[in-house]
This record gives C-alpha cells, structure tokens and sequence, in this order.
C-alpha cells in the first residue's frame, strides 16, 4: 500500500534544521544507532542521540526518509530508562519488528525494524 | 477500535533476570489487555510490577482494573504485592472467579500477604478490592464479553476470551494440551503427523484474532516433561490452525530457555505451519511488545 494521501512535495520549504544525517562509520561514543540496510538512503548509520527521535518522510522528521510507503511521522524512537521504545505513530503502512506487526516494544540488538520498503537494524549502545 | 495488547511477563515458573533472557525477558506471566480504553489483567507475575509502574506515568491512568487469573500458582499471583495502583485508594480492582460464588483468586491473593509472607496485610492496600466472578456462560463486562475454559493443568487453570465488535483475543496459559490429544500415542511416535486437538479447545479459540498459549516445551524437552502441566510448543501450531486463529503469540518460556532457544523453539513452530499448510503468524511473546489488534 502506498501512503499517497500525506505525500509531501519535494519543494516544500524545510522547517527544522535538525535532521539527524547518517554517519556512515561507527562513532565510538556509546550511542545507540539505527543502521538503514534496504530502502531509499540505505545505507546509513543513524546515531540516536536525542531523547526522542521521528522517523518519517516528513522535512522536520529527525530520520527522514524519501519513501512513498513512509508516513510524514511514521515511528518513533524515545529513549526510557536507558532503552529505546519503539512506537508507530498511527502510520498507514505500520511498523514491523522481525516481520511481526507491532504497536509498541523495546528495542534490542539486532531487532530488524521495517517501515514500509525501509528497512533498519537497531544497535543497542556498546 | 482500539484494542490494545501488552506483555508484561512471559516467562514460566520463575523470575528469570539476566542477559540470557534480555529479549523475551525474565518476568512471569502478565498480559495487559486495553479496549476502548478499559483495562484487563491477566495473571499478576512479576511482570505485573512493571505494569503498575507504568501505569502510574501515564497521562489519564484507568482507576479500575478487571483482573483474571490462569490459576494461582506462584508465578501467576507474585507480582500482586508490588502492584503500586493496588495501594491507591482512589483505585479499584476487581478480582474474577470462573463461575458465580467462586472468590478462590481473592481468597489466594490475600493469603500471600499475610504476614508470614509480606509486610503489608491485604486488607490494608489502600484501593477497593473486590471479587466478582463470570457466569456459566461468561460475562459481559464494561461491553467486552468474556469467557473461560478450564484447561488441563495441576490445579486446573482457566483460559479467557475477550470479544468485543467482531474482534478476539484469546489467553490461555499453563494447558497441557498434549495430554487431551486425541492420538498422543501416536503423536509420541511421530511428530510430524497432525495432532487432534479436543473440540472443546478448538470451539473455544475459534477465530481468535491473537491466541496467546502457553507453549513452554520444545518438542525434546517434552519428552521428559510428560504431565508437568506444559505442552509442545509446536502443539500450539495445530491448535492455531484447526481454530482458524490469525496470530499466535507463544508464552510461558521455560526459565531454562536463552533468548536462541526461545527463536529456535518459535523457528520449529514456523516449520511446523509451513508444513501443515496455513497462513498463521507465530511470533514469541516478548516483554514490552505491544499489539494493536485490528
């Protein structure tokens, strides 16, 4: 299914500078990341260094991917007594965690995360 | 509609905190149930705990808690006495019987918080706790029909539906499916036949939207846990599709399994659907998993 009717234009204006860019080689601070293997942008490494992260198609989503099976704010990502919970944002296509629908769950190592065509691996921090 | 579902705990018999349960988790039996905003307990393990605290961060907490019980068995009841809503007096429990007159949940709930046990007596938590029970034939209970089914378990333990507008989850823990088989002879001799399940079980999870099952035992463990009141996991796999069940969701892990033998345990399921032949989802059930049932 193809998320169509919340498509943004391509030449809508940027609201937010904050955009977290893919770092593509491992930082050795102990942040946990979220490495994008299948998709458009993939690949790339996304360190998780803000309490709460968005991941969408939107321009101000902290993790922005240019998917049409992606909602404007798709999941997110908040960090909870140091674990990242997971959740779907009402998205029209859903979050997968290891192929299973979910609404909500805390990450661990290794836990493929799908949205859409996109497809992320999550690292626990080391 | 929404129609919320939860793991709290998933592990059987006992706590079992580690890096060798980190996925799937160390808590005992505890799955929160929210529909259309009311909320449902079932089993107060360990993992109750957790539900109570994070019951207590969010924004609009219920005040009222419909709580049922698989049977009372230590790692089904132990979480009661950390449950912090239950020490809130603006807050009310309600403890289910399976048929009318029957508070043995109540009555079991308050003996392990006698003093011998804990220190703080049942009849001091601040909230109202209430027994209530279902009917013969369930209940109706804030418009979410309800239903048990007395399941084969040292004690016995009871299952649970929850129905509401067309959709159903079914919670039906600690069964030793294996020992109703219809050809569990055979069955020992070979695996990969189909099992016959009891009607009664397959009537009572019919189209469920989500089963969640206890499926402790891999099929080589079984084998020298014949009557310890746990099935095959793979059991659970015939049950599923003989019921027309959407989602299957195995709980109860057996405190010995690592986070690898629970994926194998759950691998051999998969193989088990493909080789039976059907379109079941089979997933572990994982604490902090949430599902949205649709």
């Amino acid at each position: 299914m193809v998320d169509i009717d919340d498509w943004a234009p391509e030449n809508e204006v940027p609201t937010k500078t904050t955009e977290i860019m893919p770092v593509f080689k491992r930082q050795t601070e102990s942040f946990a990341e979220l490495e994008q293997i299948h998709g458009p942008g993939a690949p790339a490494v996304y360190s998780l260094e803000s309490e709460t992260v968005v991941v969408g198609r939107a321009l101000d989503a902290d993790i922005r991917v240019n998917s049409l099976q992606v909602s404007r704010k798709h999941m997110s990502l908040t960090l909870v007594a140091g674990e990242h919970r997971c959740e779907d944002l009402e998205s029209r296509n859903g979050v997968y965690l290891n192929g299973i629908r979910m609404h909500s769950a805390i990450l661990r190592q290794g836990d493929n995360i799908q949205v859409g065509d996109v497809v992320f691996i999550y690292h626990e921090r080391r | 509609m929404d129609f919320f579902v939860k793991f709290w705990g998933t592990r059987g018999s006992i706590p079992t905190p580690g890096n060798r349960t980190h996925i799937y988790g160390g808590n005992t039996a505890c799955v929160e149930l929210r529909i259309e905003g009311v909320l449902f307990v079932c089993d107060a393990g360990s993992g109750l705990r957790e539900l109570g605290l994070d019951l207590m961060q969010r924004k609009n907490p219920p005040k009222l808690v419909h709580m049922f019980f698989s049977h009372a068995h230590w790692d089904h009841i132990q979480g009661f006495p950390f449950f912090i809503p239950a020490y809130i007096p603006s807050n009310t429990v309600v403890v289910y019987g399976t048929e009318p007159g029957d508070n043995k949940f109540y009555d079991l709930l308050s003996g392990q918080m006698q003093s011998d046990y804990f220190p703080v007596n049942f009849s001091d938590l601040g909230s109202r706790i209430i027994p209530d029970a279902l009917e013969k034939d369930g209940k109706i209970i804030e418009g979410v029909k309800v239903k048990c089914i007395p399941q084969i378990h040292h004690g016995p333990s009871y299952g649970y539906s929850f129905e509401k507008d067309g959709h159903k989850v079914v919670y039906a823990t600690d069964s030793e499916l294996d020992l109703e088989l219809g050809n569990k002879e055979a069955v020992a001799a070979d695996l990969s036949i189909p099992r016959k399940v009891p009607k009664r079980f397959v009537d009572f999870v019919r189209g469920a939207d989500l089963l969640i099952a206890d499926g402790q035992y891999t099929d080589h463990e079984y084998q020298s846990k014949v009557t310890f009141g746990h099935p095959r996991a793979t059991t659970l796999v015939d049950l599923a599709l003989q019921a027309g069940v959407r989602q299957l969701a195995v709980t109860h892990h057996d405190p010995m399994q690592s986070d690898d033998m629970v994926s194998s345990k759950i691998d051999a399921c998969r193989a088990r659907v493909k080789q039976l032949g059907g379109d079941l989802v089979v997933f572990a059930a994982r604490e902090g998993f949430e599902l949205q049932i649709f």
